[in-house]
């Protein structure tokens, strides 16, 4: 089910009502509820993989209780790495299954000798890297005795399958978002408003700036050989305002969701357009997907610690790794690799943490020097985003080439409908204004602080946005075939 | 809980009135066929596919026949939305006053419009794809069945759609002549008016175009007696009402050949048809009077003389039947 559909419309307000005035008698029933209406959510989409979501859910129940009873220090490992096994092992067979082989084969061939395999025609199932990645830090929390494995099967279930963030993340940890499970849930006012509040603006991200600079940007890119340079960067910039709203959309809508129902997810993105360097950039763009690649693998690979060697191996393996988690295409690992590129002069001169705090805090403008920053970053980005979108290396590198001559530095060529290229930018101008406005607040929307006649004008003005200038199309969140 | 529900509530009055307010300001600007399905009760009708819809312009025919204005009224569609059948049947039973008497009727008819895809086996499904399939209403305003049907998510692409074809009303001779493309704008009669670039290039690249798809159409299609039987059933449900008058538009040469091999001896296939209607105007054998934007719909100032040419038919056979 998608968040920014009728079905989704209906669903959440059924959903809401089941659970405060007919399941809140018991917190059983309620998680119970939260199982079932996830097990929908996730089956309108297709029913057959509800048993993935189920397997990987019993598999590391089980695990965890086993961890639970277990001392042994061979055994405890011989568990975690069961754990790990099976839910890597079902993400390589459906994700990344077909791109072996195919490479494999490739890699073969230039030796000469010649091989055949079948590639097999495997639908990906969709989320299957978000829950794998939840449900794991579960085990490997229980192993490193973070966390106490639980023996309630439905707040297990409820925690693995959590519809609001089931299919695009926040990739919660189980430190934080299973314990909520277990408290009674009440509901509070300002956070379900708030909530509210949260979901409009991931809807104005998505349907109307995600959506509409899809357009452009699917314009360019599939036909990147008529354009010149300076309608190529163009594309590109439609494309980064693109998976920024489309994917930032979705988390607010997900955080939104789950404040409705009285949980608290962690934040995915905090403006991260606005950053004054890449590594910046990263403590700000999917957070969740970052800190667990922090947590659960540079950290155990030894982290900043150690030489450069190390440090920059732990670098390149972080950032590739996350590439590849993103799709079986080497253009997911190129971005990866040009990422950990930007990001190592930083780390190696130990810059990489100067800026922790909010850019121009308290100031209405930023400084030039910052502007600058902003820009530059914002350009890396950019860039590395040419690789994560295009078809192939190929296509990628066709399209920086062009970037990089005198076409460049002529006037982006209109592209069409004109009419809605113009409404378009503009509304990315708005857009970039309110985001700027409230960057020190948890999201674009966060309006609390405004009397309530003014808050009630910006949310009939976000609606009229919305169903002035979205985007109506069947159009699924880019992350979802993550 | 209570003031999040009334809030909650406040808030989706709050969709709800924008929405009717935006239906209230639909009218036959917002698509091609709002203004057809949402303009009330009209009684004498231009009916046909897209060559009528293009081809005859109904004020040019009401101004010669000396009938009031805007009696004539164009409800004709496309070929995916409007061939003979049920589902175009019961638009127009809809779209006349049961009671009305002495109306005009113009049938625009063409080997497509009484033809099924050869695999075709299920009449039920023949037209799930019209605008007009399960549309009950053709006359209310506003037309909530139809915007809900064909606006499912938001209705304020009416306002951008609006200002857009005012701009084109205001701008559309001196587009005409720069356009490499072409855009249309549905007038009140119902006809639709193409502004379409006349480059020799341009039109005999699409004139190419276009005889490659029908060419393609023609072998997987087939004569249809169900259709034609709805053709019969509608000419026997107009005659209740007025006159009928059918005609056969003229087409490029090339397409004529196509059309020719989809249903070979169209006349005389149409024979019992002819005889139940008050005359029958066949015009594809004054195709080199007439420019094509495709070679198979009028240009503008062609349909301008062919409805003038249609209009003076009938005069002369109501003067002969007088």
């Amino acid at each position: 089910m998608l968040f920014n559909s009728l079905d989704f419309a209906l669903f959440l307000p059924i959903v809401f009502i089941l659970y405060w005035f007919i399941a809140n008698k018991s917190l059983t029933i309620q998680n119970a509820l939260i199982v079932l209406a996830s097990y929908v959510f996730y089956g309108w989409w297709d029913w057959r993989f509800l048993f993935l979501i189920f397997f990987s859910s019993i598999v590391d129940f089980n695990i965890g209780l086993l961890l639970k009873k277990e001392n042994t220090l061979w055994k405890r490992k011989l568990f975690l790495w069961i754990s790990i096994i099976v839910n890597l092992g079902l993400l390589s067979v459906f994700k990344y299954y077909n791109f072996f082989v195919d490479n494999f084969i490739a890699a073969f061939s230039l030796f000469g000798f010649k091989m055949s395999a079948q590639s097999l025609n495997i639908i990906l199932p969709v989320g299957i890297s978000f829950y794998s990645f939840q449900t794991l830090s579960y085990t490997i929390d229980v192993y490193k005795k973070k966390l106490q494995a639980t023996g309630d099967i439905i707040s297990f279930l409820a925690f693995v399958s959590f519809f609001p963030q089931l299919v695009a993340g926040p990739i919660e940890r189980a430190t934080q978002l299973l314990p909520q499970f277990y408290k009674k849930r009440k509901f509070e006012y300002d956070k379900a408003v708030d909530g509210m509040r949260q979901i409009l603006w991931g809807l104005f991200k998505k349907i109307v700036i995600a959506d509409n600079c899809a357009i452009f940007a699917n314009q360019v890119f599939d036909n990147s050989t008529d354009y010149g340079g300076s309608t190529l960067i163009l594309g590109a910039l439609f494309f980064a305002f693109q998976i920024y709203g489309d994917f930032s959309g979705y988390s607010d809508i997900a955080i939104g969701t789950s404040r409705l129902f009285g949980f608290d997810l962690m934040r995915n993105f905090a403006f991260p357009y606005f950053s004054r360097d890449i590594a910046e950039f990263w403590r700000r763009w999917h957070i969740s997907l970052s800190t667990w690649f922090r947590d659960y693998l540079y950290i155990p690979l030894g982290g900043s610690r150690g030489g450069a060697y190390k440090k920059i191996r732990n670098i390149f393996i972080i950032f590739l790794v996350s590439g590849f988690w993103h799709g079986a295409n080497w253009t997911f690992v190129t971005w990866g690799a040009l990422n950990a590129l930007f990001f190592l002069p930083l780390l190696l001169s130990k810059n990489n943490r100067n800026h922790l705090d909010i850019v121009a805090k308290d100031k209405t403008l930023p400084t030039l020097r910052e502007f600058s920053q902003i820009v530059l970053t914002f350009g890396l980005v950019v860039f590395a985003w040419i690789f994560f979108r295009a078809e192939n290396i190929s296509h990628a590198l066709s399209i920086v080439k062009e970037i990089f001559t005198l076409s460049s530095i002529s006037v982006p060529q209109i592209l069409t409908p004109k009419i809605k290229m113009a409404y378009t930018l503009l509304l990315l101008g708005l857009f970039i204004i309110v985001e700027w406005k409230n960057r020190e607040e948890q999201f674009g929307l966060a309006i609390h602080k405004l009397n309530k006649p003014l808050r009630w004008f910006f949310y009939t003005s976000v609606l009229l946005l919305i169903i002035t200038f979205g985007n109506f199309g069947k159009n699924e969140f880019i992350y979802f075939q993550f | 809980m209570k003031k999040f529900l009334i809030n909650s509530t406040i808030f989706l009055i709050i969709v709800v009135v924008i929405h009717f307010a935006l239906a209230l300001l639909a009218d036959n600007t917002i698509d091609e066929y709002y203004g057809k399905v949402s303009n009330g009760k009209r009684n004498s009708l231009v009916l046909g596919t897209s060559k009528a819809l293009q081809g005859i312009i109904p004020p040019v025919i009401d101004s010669i026949l000396g009938l009031p204005n805007n009696q004539l009224y164009n409800f004709s569609f496309t070929l995916t939305s409007s061939p003979f059948g049920e589902v175009y049947f019961n638009a127009i039973d809809n779209k006349i006053d049961p009671n009305s008497v002495g109306n005009y009727y113009i049938i625009a008819i063409d080997p497509w419009s009484i033809s099924e895809k050869i695999d075709s086996s299920n009449f039920e499904n023949l037209d799930k794809n019209s605008v007009l399939h399960n549309l009950d209403d053709v006359t209310s305003n506003p037309n909530f069945q139809y915007l809900w049907k064909k606006y499912p998510s938001g209705w304020g692409s009416f306002i951008l759609k609006k200002t857009e074809v005012f701009f084109l009303q205001k701008n559309a001779d001196r587009l005409n002549e720069s356009v490499k493309g072409s855009f249309s704008i549905m007038k009140e009669s119902g006809w639709l008016k193409v502004y379409t670039s006349l480059d020799s290039g341009f039109v005999r690249k699409k004139e190419t175009e276009k005889f490659n798809q029908y060419r393609k159409e023609a072998v997987e299609n087939k004569f249809s007696t169900y259709r034609y039987n709805y053709f019969i059933k509608t000419i026997e449900k107009l005659k209740k009402h007025g006159s009928v008058y059918l005609v056969r538009l003229p087409v490029h040469e090339e397409m004529l050949k196509i059309e020719e091999g989809l249903v070979p001896q169209f006349t005389s296939k149409i024979q019992d048809a002819i005889q139940l209607s008050d005359g029958y105007f066949d015009m594809t054998k004054m195709e080199k009077k007439y420019y094509f934007t495709d070679g198979n719909h009028l240009e503008k100032s062609s349909s301008n003389i062919a409805s003038m040419n249609i209009a003076q038919w009938i005069k002369s056979l109501k003067a002969e039947n007088q």
